[in-house]
């Protein structure tokens, strides 16, 4: 089956379910936390406006945007149980045709979640003048890291929600995720990396530095960290290739 | 006799559980066959390997003249409509675009979609969202979307259940007008005896996941035949004269006999001095049938 079709009809059957709203609410409060975090700060500290403003989505993101995204996935694969829609889609389109859709589904509503935070960025940079050119490849890099890390989870969350009727479970798997992406800034890099929110923070192009002394915070843009990019990609393709079998070997 | 459906060996087992065992179905085409038994019986896991919701252990299936597999599945399916156990709908969508999400899938033409809320008389509703249908309206709607592209076979698992009675005699109405209508070969389950009495041309009767009975609903009824019951001044000596009968509660049974036979058996037990206190024509009932077949409860 033609995959633009899957992803058509996956949209035509989010009619009335304003998925875009919870996107939209979570941008929101995002960009006003962005807002407010820049209202008292001096011309040296907006000179930091642009690797501020990434460092601080990076961070809320590890925590907000798998609840979100629990939020997101389980009403789109809710729709499929509560009606028994699979008994009659797996007699007319391919299963792995539907599961993709899902996926492409959510990942749309991800990446316009992602790049909101970009277009917010920048227009907050316009509004406060930050000082410093707009930095373009880490804009692009944060886009695509924040956006990979949305997708292994939507992924993750989306096997859970197609596999079991009750909703709580992939609600209660986004809560935990989202309540672990806080906690696992506190735990040592070996074990962060076993946290799939925690990448939204290890893939971010910048860090912080906290001067206790001076008491001051410092932004600075880290090297391409290749070798987790590598390990979260794999895992999703693994992930993806798993949840995918699986869901084809499904009996409704 | 041209087929729509048969199986071979069709199995399916879920660890020591075996719910469909060695079945050999043969659903004629431009008939209605009625796949009768109890609850439990296997009736809903056959029909869902028919439509490859459920994955068979062993066995093989052919519908419409060909062997289903992964690869073809879909391609067949075009030309089969569905509704298993309860209708499958999405809620927040009108029927209308429920029906919608059908046709799209299945490349079908724009005009389909009254076509099918016109069949099952639904057309006045619509666009309410099916969320609000009654129970009768949502099974219907299933009906409707299984008609869409006129299939040529349609499986419908237990398709009254919950309807009221205006509503089991509508879909039974609907069900037996479909071959006639428009073409289309029905298996249709039920756990009823008298609503596929009412409705099947074939019948084959599941139990404990085997197939007990296939054939027409008229031979089922032929396995009613009447049998003569006795009752004399002594049962002992008749049963010596009349090697074929069997002895029951104080009765004699015998076999379906023939006038001139009945006649006979009579005028050789008076002549052996043995007296007719009763004589009686007795009948199995469609129920005692399949109680025997399925050793259940019959349902009425």
């Amino acid at each position: 089956m033609n995959a633009m079709k899957a992803l058509k009809l996956e949209f035509y059957k989010a009619r009335r379910k304003r998925y875009w709203l919870i996107a939209a609410a979570i941008s929101a409060v995002q960009a006003l936390w962005l807002i407010w975090g820049l209202r008292n700060m001096d011309a040296s500290q907006l000179a930091q406006g642009y690797l501020h403003s990434l460092y601080q989505f990076a961070v809320l993101n590890s925590i907000v945007l798998p609840v979100m995204t629990g939020v997101l996935v389980s009403r789109m694969c809710d729709i499929e149980h509560k009606g028994s829609a699979l008994r009659t889609l797996f007699t007319m389109q391919p299963s792995g045709s539907l599961f993709d859709a899902k996926f492409f589904c959510a990942g749309i509503h991800l990446a316009a979640v992602v790049g909101f935070q970009i277009a917010t960025i920048l227009m907050v940079g316009q509004i406060k003048g930050f000082s410093t050119p707009k930095p373009a490849g880490a804009l692009v890099w944060y886009f695509g890291s924040q956006l990979l890390c949305s997708l292994f989870l939507a992924l993750f969350l989306q096997i859970l929600a197609l596999r079991h009727i009750n909703q709580f479970i992939p609600l209660s798997a986004g809560l935990i995720t989202g309540f672990l992406g806080l906690m696992a800034m506190f735990f040592p890099e070996g074990v962060m990396r076993l946290v799939p929110s925690a990448y939204y923070g290890l893939l971010s192009p910048v860090h912080m530095d906290w001067n206790r002394a001076a008491r001051t915070v410092s932004y600075y843009q880290v090297p391409f960290p290749i070798m987790d990019c590598m390990l979260l990609t794999a895992a999703l393709v693994i992930l993806y290739w798993f949840g995918r079998k699986q869901f084809m070997k499904r009996e409704v | 006799m041209d087929y729509c459906i048969t199986t071979e060996n069709l199995t399916k087992r879920y660890g020591q559980e075996i719910p469909v065992n060695h079945i050999h179905l043969a659903v004629p085409a431009g008939a209605v066959y009625g796949f009768l038994g109890p609850n439990g019986a296997g009736k809903t896991t056959t029909m869902k390997m028919l439509l490859g919701l459920v994955h068979p252990t062993e066995g093989s299936i052919s519908v419409l003249g060909q062997n289903v597999n992964e690869k073809n599945r879909l391609s067949i399916l075009r030309k089969v409509g569905s509704l298993i156990e309860s209708p499958s709908y999405y809620g927040h969508l009108t029927a209308r675009e429920n029906l919608e999400i059908v046709r799209s899938l299945r490349n079908l033409p724009k005009g389909e979609i009254d076509e099918a809320l016109d069949a099952v008389r639904l057309t006045g509703t619509g666009n309410k969202q099916a969320a609000k249908f009654s129970l009768g309206m949502k099974q219907r709607l299933g009906i409707a979307a299984a008609l869409m592209g006129r299939p040529k076979l349609m499986i419908l698992d237990e398709p009254t259940n919950g309807l009221d009675p205006a509503g089991i005699q509508e879909m039974r109405k609907l069900i037996k007008s479909l071959p006639a209508q428009y073409g289309i070969t029905v298996m249709v389950s039920s756990h009823l005896l008298s609503e596929i009495d009412q409705i099947a041309d074939y019948v084959g009767i599941i139990r404990k996941g085997e197939l007990v009975f296939q054939d027409t609903l008229a031979a089922l009824h032929a396995k009613s035949n009447c049998r003569l019951a006795l009752r004399t001044s002594n049962n002992e000596g008749a049963a010596a004269l009349l090697p074929k009968a069997k002895h029951a509660e104080g009765w004699l049974i015998l076999p379906q006999l023939t006038d001139e036979k009945a006649a006979a058996a009579s005028l050789l037990l008076a002549q052996k001095g043995i007296g007719i206190v009763r004589m009686e024509v007795r009948e199995k009932s469609l129920e005692d049938i399949f109680l025997e077949m399925t050793g259940t409860e019959a349902a009425l």
